[in-house]
């Protein structure tokens, strides 16, 4: 076989290349930290701006979500443990969940006779509705923990370095 | 008096004069509860494929793909859970 046989089909770039070894895997931590911190902001600090606005909206309408249908209720560290390990992927959660133990619970219907309590106070969820905000929350949380992975490894991904049709380019 | 008087208060409050106090309640949807499957199986979608796209213009072809695929699914195991408990 010639040696010209060896060459990479057009739209495609060679494995072999020495370029290739500067786009090797790189972690990206802060960027990783960040997208803790707000759902997306990894991706938008390595560049991918249009990857970002995606998953923000996505991952945070779902949180917000959750919040809606269940209350802040839905984020309590002492209460749902287990869950909130999950809700906590997403970082506010852990400001909704200090914020929620700040709030007085309406534990009886005397207590709706205290205007000072009412001022206060917070209904907590039972059933579907805290089960359901529940749910959205801590999916949302293992959602961004997906993302958190894929900032961390998204240099280290093959995509470039690889064979890849033309057709196929990263945005 | 004064518990009357607490009673008029409460009810001037304007977040509890609605009914419902956005995020200090919960919401009422005990009767809406499967169709809150479809919002969650629609942004798993999203943000996987959001993810493995290399094109982002192929993006909401793929998302659509993969609902149609989870529901379809669904419904498959639906039906045949809701069969095997008819028949046995």
């Amino acid at each position: 076989m010639q040696r010209k046989d060896l060459k990479p089909p057009v739209g495609t770039t060679d494995v072999n290349q020495p370029a290739s070894r500067s786009n090797q895997a790189r972690w990206h931590l802060a960027a990783a930290a960040a997208g803790w911190l707000v759902p997306g902001l990894g991706h938008w600090f390595i560049g991918q701006r249009q990857r970002a606005v995606i998953l923000a909206v996505t991952i945070g309408s779902l949180w917000v979500t959750g919040l809606v249908i269940g209350g802040l209720d839905v984020c309590d560290r002492q209460r749902n443990s287990a869950w909130f390990i999950l809700q906590s992927l997403v970082a506010p959660s852990l400001a909704v969940d200090w914020y929620q133990s700040q709030l007085l619970p309406i534990k009886s219907d005397e207590d709706w006779s205290s205007t000072e309590l009412v001022r206060s106070a917070m209904e907590p969820s039972f059933g579907h509705p805290n089960e359901q905000g529940i749910l959205y929350t801590a999916l949302a949380g293992l959602l961004n923990l997906l993302v958190i992975l894929d900032v961390i490894y998204r240099d280290g991904e093959p995509g470039p370095t690889h064979p890849v049709p033309a057709g196929h380019a990263t945005d | 008096m004064e518990q009357s008087i607490d009673h008029v208060a409460f009810a001037l409050h304007p977040l509890t004069t609605l009914g419902f106090r956005l995020l200090y309640g919960p919401l009422p949807l005990d009767r809406y509860q499967i169709f809150m499957l479809l919002p969650l199986i629609v942004a798993i979608s999203i943000v996987y494929k959001t993810i493995k796209v290399h094109n982002l213009s192929q993006l909401p072809r793929q998302v659509a793909i993969l609902v149609t695929q989870i529901l379809v699914f669904m419904v498959l195991v639906t039906s045949a859970l809701w069969l095997v408990s008819e028949l046995f």
